[in-house]
């Protein structure tokens, strides 16, 4: 079969040489890989999915640039303050939130607010690294006022998230 | 011209310079037009927006704020399903209790993906608008 292809009775190349049909695997290959990185890279969510979560809880803890006053109850419940699902950050791994709040000396005014599974180790990993497989995460640091003793006073809050939230294929 | 009218030609040979290369051409063609079906596939399949639709729809329900309404463009996904048969009202499936999606325009499965809010979600399919309808809505 392999002969009546390739070579002809005098043992010359017949329709195709060897040479002709390596270019094709090779250019047909490229093409291959290019079309399933192309539609497969771009659809990477998780950054932008942690940099939600991180907004989302901005948004719902500081209100026009001040803490609101239940962030500091001991039992603040932050799942149903910001409209957060307690059973996808308990079971899943999937997402993961760190809220910290401390004055100018770095002291803490409040006992830091975490998801069950703490990832902050992760996410240092990442910072550092270009691997794929990694959580991606978000981290914000921002300047905002708290009453203390009815005053105004200048804190900084630290808000670190993180998603691994992927696409899982399903058959019907 | 060579190829066409050489001596050998002459004595009834030339049918084995011409030929070959007819038969070179017609493979490469047949090959680069493969190649084309799958790439124009790879790029326009059901496939891909099924992915594209389920992210699109995870990250708009992550950013909606409760008691909102979004509507979004389905065409494509409306114009997969009809060619497929697919029961239109069966094309995102959401569930409330797991907080995922399900985005099968196919009969052949499709994809799944979680949501980290804890609202209520409820999708209708617009045919006639081509659009998809989502309904943020705080739990009761």
């Amino acid at each position: 079969m392999f002969e009546k292809i390739f070579k002809n009775k005098k043992g010359a190349e017949k329709y195709f040489s060897l040479w002709d049909l390596f270019m094709f695997v090779i250019i047909g290959t490229g093409i291959v890989i290019s079309v399933y990185i192309f539609s497969s890279a771009n659809l990477d969510t998780r950054e932008i999915e942690a940099e939600i979560l991180n907004n989302k809880i901005y948004d719902c803890v500081v209100e026009n640039g001040v803490i609101i006053p239940e962030f500091f109850d001991l039992d603040f419940d932050i799942y149903e303050k910001c409209g957060l699902s307690k059973k996808i950050f308990k079971l899943d791994n999937k997402f993961f939130f760190k809220i910290e709040f401390y004055d100018n000396s770095g002291g803490f005014l409040r006992e830091p607010i975490k998801s069950f599974i703490d990832k902050s180790v992760e996410c240092d990993i990442q910072k550092n690294s270009e691997a794929e497989h990694l959580m991606k995460c978000y981290e914000k640091n921002t300047d905002v006022l708290f009453f203390k003793k009815n005053k105004l006073v200048r804190g900084s809050l630290k808000i670190l998230t993180s998603s691994n939230n992927e696409l899982e294929n399903k058959n019907a | 011209m060579n190829l066409l009218h050489n001596k050998k030609a002459e004595q009834g040979v030339g049918d084995d310079i011409l030929f070959p290369r007819v038969i070179f051409a017609i493979i490469a063609i047949l090959f680069f037009t493969g190649l084309f079906f799958f790439v124009f596939r790879a790029s326009s399949g059901a496939l891909n927006y099924e992915k594209v639709y389920t992210k699109q729809i995870i990250l708009l329900i992550e950013k909606a704020k409760p008691d909102s309404e979004i509507f979004i463009d389905f065409k494509q996904g409306f114009e997969i399903a009809n060619k497929q048969n697919k029961n239109l009202d069966d094309l995102v499936i959401v569930n409330n209790e797991n907080k995922e999606i399900f985005v099968s325009l196919t009969n052949k499965g499709g994809y799944v993906m979680n949501y980290f809010t804890d609202y209520n979600i409820k999708i209708e399919a617009i045919s006639e608008l081509n659009k998809l309808k989502i309904i943020v809505s705080k739990n009761v």
